[in-house]
């Protein structure tokens, strides 16, 4: 598993953050509102339209009844039959039905696309003898009018033309309606969703920034309580090892062993609280060029007082000619530290690997170590935290803030039983 | 079908009823009837016959009953619709009830166009309050739209 060095959270940008009862007010609502609104206009102006439009059908309709009367009167008085005066109009546009009447109203002739169907019944006809009916064809409107031919015959000419057309628009005009409210419905859901998934991300960062203001703070308590107690302690601790070194000089012979003993311990604890002070003091980074692998060497070189099998065990591969920019003195105490870690877990074989990944320098500790487990490895770059018994748990934490110092990323991968790898990037020179 | 036929053979009427349904739609050459809405009357008898007859000019035969009026006797010869519309076997003396429009009377018979037949339980509609024929609009599909009681 992965875990990267912790950079400093920055302040959550947190002013101007919307409540959920915000958004409805000022987002979802008016945006129901505009939706409503042009729903209702639109449904208004189709019905005014469709008015409008019923009226000038109708309008026309009754002309082209008109010219029919016309034509079939023309056609009578030329003598041809009622039958075939009415063929003459077979297949025109809309045209369902027609039928000739006599001056009784009896039908003489008549004609229908629809096999027997002619609706015509004197309950239907309306004083202005035009009227629409509703058919399994569709909507129809129909005319019954009277009309004379020259020779002063009076008939009546009854039409059926289909609306199909208009309703056709009209559907049209309804589908057309729906869509451009299925799409702005779909717009505003989608802003409205983004709107709640930025709000829900700035309450995310603004809880992640006061979290790490905290953190800080309790960080800064212990920092002030530290360097008061180490401060404290640092006084009596040069005391004591002055009288030590006094001691050594004076003491029996057989006493001289003790005496170097207590004063070694002196400088153990006084190492440990100048450890701790470390850890305290703001770091400052002073960058440098230097060559990867000169760092590596001079690390080893410190670490063989304390492993004389330090060569034995830790291998360095890679280009060491790789500019490392960064501060020479604080890199070396990270990979120190790295390489310390790995040599007392026990690990026969450290390998160090150093190149250059585009404008910064990794740097790669292996180990064939034990591991750490997982529920370890979560923790393992805070402060007082140590999978080693006597371990003060301030060396990663302080190699992972060193590193974010400069800009550059800590990880580790371990798994037990496996080892473990520390990757470290910083900027290249 | 156990019913008698008046011409032809059942086979061929039906695939010219096929051809001639699907065909275009025409400015039909007319019989001399229509559903007139003002002229419905309601005949109970038993039928007769059944036979197929073209009533109108390029479209299918359709089935048309000869009935005997009960009580009267009065005969009438009811135009139902395209066989192919009316996919149900009816055989001689069965009970029908039948709405319609009755168009003409030619000697002792009267000519009726259905709008309801109703046979074996149930009951066939035919065409619409206005005369409209079902098997030309949303009822073609289904076949005939079939009432389990009465009119």
């Amino acid at each position: 598993m992965a875990r990267q060095g912790r950079r400093p959270a920055r302040p959550s940008e947190g002013h101007g953050l919307l409540k959920r009862k915000d958004l409805l007010l000022f987002f979802l609502i008016p945006f129901l509102g505009a939706i409503s609104l042009i729903l209702l206009m639109s449904a208004l102006n189709r019905a005014y339209i469709r008015g409008n439009i019923d009226a000038l059908v109708m309008e026309q309709l009754g002309a082209a009844a008109g010219i029919l009367k016309a034509g079939v009167g023309r056609s009578l008085e030329d003598g041809t039959p009622p039958a075939q005066a009415l063929d003459i109009y077979a297949g025109e546009g809309e045209l369902y039905y027609m039928a000739l009447l006599d001056a009784d109203r009896r039908v003489l002739a008549w004609r229908s696309v629809f096999e027997g169907y002619l609706p015509l019944s004197a309950q239907d006809i309306p004083a202005g003898g035009s009227w629409v009916i509703d058919s399994p064809a569709g909507r129809i409107f129909n005319h019954f009018g009277p009309f004379s031919t020259q020779d002063g015959k009076a008939y009546y000419l009854y039409v059926g033309y289909s609306l199909k057309a208009f309703e056709e628009m009209s559907s049209r005009s309804r589908r057309n309606a729906i869509l451009v409210f299925v799409i702005i419905a779909a717009a505003g859901i989608v802003v409205f969703r983004g709107l709640s998934l930025l709000q829900s991300g700035y309450v995310s960062k603004a809880r992640e920034a006061d979290e790490s203001r905290a953190e800080k703070e309790r960080f800064r308590e212990i920092s002030a309580f530290t360097s008061g107690v180490a401060h404290e302690i640092k006084n009596p601790l040069n005391s004591l090892s002055l009288l030590f070194g006094l001691m050594e000089k004076r003491v029996a012979p057989d006493l001289r062993e003790d005496v170097a003993l207590g004063k070694n311990e002196v400088r153990r604890i006084s190492l440990i609280v100048d450890r701790f002070s470390d850890v305290l003091k703001p770091l400052l980074v002073r960058p440098e060029t230097f060559p990867a692998g000169e760092a590596v060497e001079s690390v080893l070189a410190s670490l063989a007082s304390e492993f004389p099998d330090v060569r034995d065990r830790i291998r360095f591969e890679g280009d060491g000619g790789a500019m490392v920019r960064a501060d020479r003195e604080l890199v070396s105490l990270v990979l120190a530290n790295l390489l310390r870690n790995a040599l007392e877990a026990g690990a026969a074989v450290v390998i160090v690997r150093a190149h250059r990944d585009r404008k910064r320098i990794r740097f790669l500790v292996r180990d064939t170590g034990p591991g750490i487990p997982p529920e370890r490895l979560e923790r393992i770059f805070e402060p007082f935290f140590s999978t080693k018994a006597g371990g003060m748990g301030i060396g990663l934490y302080l190699a992972s803030q060193i590193i974010e110092a400069h800009g550059g990323k800590i990880e580790v991968r371990s798994r037990e039983g496996e080892g473990t790898e520390f990757i470290v990037q910083v900027p290249g020179g | 079908m156990g019913y008698p036929v008046r011409e032809g053979t059942m086979r061929g009427r039906l695939a010219l009823a096929a051809f001639l349904l699907f065909s275009l739609p025409a400015w039909t050459g007319q019989a001399e009837h229509y559903y007139d809405v003002d002229a419905e009357v309601r005949i109970e008898g038993s039928v007769r016959e059944l036979a197929f007859e073209h009533r109108y000019e390029d479209r299918a035969p359709f089935v048309v009953l000869a009935v005997e009026e009960t009580g009267t006797g009065q005969k009438y010869r009811i135009e139902v619709g395209p066989s192919w519309f009316f996919g149900k076997d009816l055989h001689a003396g069965e009970k029908v009830a039948i709405v319609g429009s009755l168009v003409r009377t030619e000697g002792d018979t009267k000519f009726v166009i259905a709008r309801e037949v109703r046979f074996q339980g149930e009951t066939l509609i035919v065409r619409d309050r206005r005369g409209f024929p079902e098997w030309r609009g949303k009822g073609a599909a289904r076949r005939g739209r079939r009432k389990g009681m009465g009119f």
